[in-house]
């Protein structure tokens, strides 16, 4: 479980990033974060990975606080960032060895977890080779593997199907349900409302720092009295709070 | 010719901005403003004057010694095997990442453009840094020992052909070399690899010249011409040159620059170029480009068992995971690795090499007729050293604080790693275990270089174990000191968001307190120590002790700065 509490953050001081936001992601649920470029998606998911700290309020994490028990906290997520940051000069074996070693999983459970998602993201046969060899969409498989390994409470990732060929992004959006079908909790940002609309339980929908609305999809449809598309929707909400700054009530 | 002369357009601009990116260190910071055209021409005409200044103090000094024995064409011949040497290994280093690694290739590759124009244009941009280098060495030399050995004029007109006909076919020869040995063969493919031969052989060649020069006696090499007065090195340099053939009709087209015969020896040199550029353009036409497709393209590497999978996850500790991961990058990573570890190698050799030859050759002192090193055994072997700690303590800690403060492994340590200090910040270590793993390389690095010191040192000066220990002892603590001085530093200020590995070693904060710190360092130490001594009428047991518990103090107060900072690291540093 994911708890924001009136979480807010400024680069320069003057401008909210992410603008007093209060939310709770359950277990067992994938909730999508939504919102146009620079709306503050990417902000908040590494705030809630403690890359960033909050100005104000906090963020806890399985009941673990980011910041005070961050050790506690980092052992109960992975994160998928949306470039993949990695240590390029290491070969792919090398680097989950690290990422094992580091998260403290055991080695035959570190062997069978490396075989079987390595397959799965078809990464088996490259595991050998150097990262700087790989392309975007490898290095982005690579750290899902990765982020994998230590059976992670709660799976945050950030525009994870980015360079993802189809195979592989229908992999991940299978082991997302997979994952909160056993009760655990994925985040996700996305700009591709196609997938947010089949995979998430719950949205996020946010603009300008500030979370204008949560809940399902059929919520947000009740609330328009519009069957529409989630992107007809999602434009709507959007120009509406540029327009009246009313999306606020829409936040449960 | 109208495609070639578009396609050199974007490849000698791109050609000028790589050479300035090398010598100009730019921080990242500041990669949206334009670099200053004045810094440029300013660093450009540095280098060209001192690189004049010494070519003209050589060709001045040498044509006046070879004039004394009679030898003075013999300077020519010199230049003239000088320059295809030059033009060989700064070819070779420039030919290939110009030719086959850079990443305009594949934009040039796509345009429509006979693959034969690509290929000119290419050799072209790689020939012209290689002339312009190899003139710059020579020219001025050539030009001065005109003026010194009364030549004619005709010897300065036709020094301007001689400087192409002596580097135009040793260039393509060395280009038709590069081109098959890529062609044919894996090695250079790789550009890690590469970069890494490169980089210490350019620092090999450096460091050897520099011990060279160093043997030479300097007080009469301008007089005398050292080695190269020798008849013998005359002789073998004659014979040499005689394998050159464009060498050897341009040395001769120079030599003869009065008579009619140099328009001849120049026809003959000319023409035995053209035929070289024309073989090399031939043989460049049928095998470059597919060399360069050769090299694109990702690399295979022998695919793991499911035995060797598990041997290589095998568990450990998180300290050895990211020690472990520390080396790897320090050793594979071209740049780190000869910023950081070979020139920690390299150093105390260089110095202590350098020390030895000096103190081999320095003359007898007066009373004992003893060489520096004989009296240090002497000095040593009468135990008088007892007496003198603190001036042991100084140096010793001087030279263990310098060689530290230029060894930037923990001073480059959170830059090293850029944008990937995410993981860092995510994974659950507890930052002291990581902090320690990342000070781990550069400590033990100093630790085992100080131990062969101390043992090499002891060996050769005879040394009683207490001293060997003291001189150990201080040269670990003032290591570590400059260690942690860097590595502060680099926590405080890092530069993570590098584009080129280099600039996370050379460019940063650290880096530069680090390599300057040290003067300061040592500059307060033996202020203190003359200040002491000064104040207890020259008691030097008491400066020792003050100079080496100064030394403790300041590894201490080090060790609590990083331990205080390393407490808020990840909250200080956002990415």
């Amino acid at each position: 479980m994911i708890e924001l509490k009136n979480v807010s953050k400024s680069y320069d001081g003057k401008k909210n990033a992410v603008d007093n936001v209060t939310l709770t992601i359950r277990d067992g649920e994938i909730f999508g974060f939504l919102g146009p470029n620079g709306a503050g998606k990417t902000t908040a998911l590494k705030l809630v990975t403690g890359l960033l700290l909050p100005d104000t309020g906090s963020i806890a994490i399985d009941g673990f606080d980011i910041e005070k028990d961050a050790i506690e906290a980092k052992r109960r997520f992975a994160f998928v960032p949306d470039n993949p940051e990695v240590f390029t000069r290491l070969k792919a074996i090398e680097y989950l060895r690290f990422i094992g070693d580091v998260y403290g999983v055991d080695g035959d459970i570190r062997k069978a977890r490396v075989d079987e998602l390595s397959k799965k993201f078809g990464i088996a046969d490259v595991l050998n080779q150097q990262i700087k060899t790989f392309s975007h969409g490898m290095q982005q498989k690579l750290i899902l593997v990765g982020a994998l390994l230590h059976d992670p409470n709660t799976w945050i990732l950030d525009e994870p199907m980015t360079g993802l060929d189809p195979a592989s992004s229908f992999t991940l959006k299978t082991m997302m349900r997979e994952y909160a079908d056993a009760g655990k909790t994925v985040l996700f940002s996305t700009h591709i409302l196609d997938v947010a609309e089949k995979v998430c339980d719950r949205l996020g929908i946010i603009d300008e720092g500030k979370l204008i609305f949560v809940g399902t999809v059929n919520e947000l449809r009740a609330h328009y009295q519009d069957d529409s598309s989630l992107e007809s929707l999602f434009l709507r909400l959007v120009s509406d709070t540029e327009n009246a700054a009313h999306g606020a009530s829409f936040v449960e | 010719m109208k495609h070639y002369l578009i396609l050199m357009r974007p490849l000698w601009s791109e050609m000028l901005a790589n050479t300035s990116r090398g010598m100009i260190s730019s921080r990242k910071k500041n990669k949206d403003k334009p670099r200053s055209r004045v810094s440029t021409v300013f660093l450009f005409a540095f280098i060209i004057v001192m690189f004049s200044f010494y070519s003209v103090m050589i060709g001045i000094g040498l044509t006046k010694a070879l004039m004394v024995v009679g030898a003075e064409d013999l300077f020519i011949r010199i230049i003239a095997l000088a320059a295809p040497v030059f033009t060989l290994i700064i070819g070779i280093l420039q030919a290939i990442p110009m030719l086959y690694h850079e990443s305009s290739l594949e934009s040039l590759l796509v345009l429509p453009v006979k693959p034969s124009t690509i290929t000119a244009a290419k050799l072209t941009q790689t020939f012209v840094p290689v002339f312009l280098l190899t003139t710059l060495l020579c020219y001025p030399s050539l030009i001065a020992h005109g003026i010194v050995s009364h030549r004619p004029w005709g010897y300065y007109v036709q020094s301007i052909p001689f400087m192409l006909y002596v580097t135009v076919a040793p260039f393509a020869l060395t280009m038709i070399l590069v081109l098959v040995m890529m062609r044919y063969t894996k090695w250079a493919r790789n550009k890690d690899r590469f970069q890494l031969i490169t980089s210490i052989v350019m620092i090999l060649l450096i460091v050897s010249f520099s011990l060279f020069a160093n043997m030479q006696p300097s007080d009469d090499f301008f007089e005398t011409g050292g080695i190269f007065s020798d008849p013998a090195t005359g002789a073998l340099l004659n014979r040499l040159v005689k394998f050159l053939p464009t060498s050897a009709f341009s040395a001769a087209m120079l030599i003869n620059a009065d008579r009619w015969s140099t328009l001849l020896h120049s026809l003959i040199a000319c023409v035995l170029n053209v035929v070289s550029v024309g073989l090399l353009l031939v043989i460049a036409d049928k095998i470059y480009i597919r060399g360069v497709l050769g090299t694109k393209g990702g690399q295979s590497a022998k695919q793991l068992t499911s035995k060797e999978a598990a041997r290589k996850l095998t568990p450990r500790s998180a300290y050895r995971a990211i020690l472990n991961k520390e080396w790897i990058l320090l050793l594979r990573t071209p740049a780190f690795f000869t910023q950081t570890i070979f020139f920690v190698l390299l150093f105390p050799v260089i110095m202590t090499a350098g020390f030895a030859i000096g103190f081999l050759e320095s003359p007898g002192t007066s009373e004992m007729g003893m060489n520096t090193i004989e009296y240090l055994r002497f000095w040593i072997m009468t135990g008088d050293w007892k007496h003198s700690i603190w001036i042991i303590a100084l140096i010793v800690g001087g030279i263990a604080t310098f060689f530290s403060g230029t060894a930037l492994i923990s001073a480059s340590a959170i830059s090293r790693q850029g944008a990937a200090f995410n993981i860092s910040k995510r994974i659950p270590v507890p930052i002291r275990t990581q902090v320690l793993a990342w000070l781990t390389p550069g400590i033990l690095l100093m630790t085992a270089i100080w131990i062969i010191i101390t043992i090499a040192l002891a060996l050769f000066l005879d040394m009683p174990l207490s001293l060997a220990l003291i001189v150990f002892f201080i040269a670990i603590v003032n290591s570590y000191s400059m260690q942690l001085l860097g590595f502060l530093i680099d926590m405080k200020e890092p530069s993570l968001t590098w584009s080129n590995e280099i600039e996370a070693v050379k460019n940063t904060r650290s880096g530069l307190v680090s390599s300057l710190g040290d003067f300061a360092y040592i500059g307060v130490s033996v202020g203190l120590a003359f200040l002491v001594r000064s104040l207890t009428s020259k008691n030097d047991l008491i400066v020792a002790i003050v100079v080496i518990a100064f030394y403790v103090a300041v590894a201490i107060l080090l060790t609590f700065l990083v331990k205080r900072t390393a407490r808020n690291l990840f909250q200080t540093i956002e990415l």
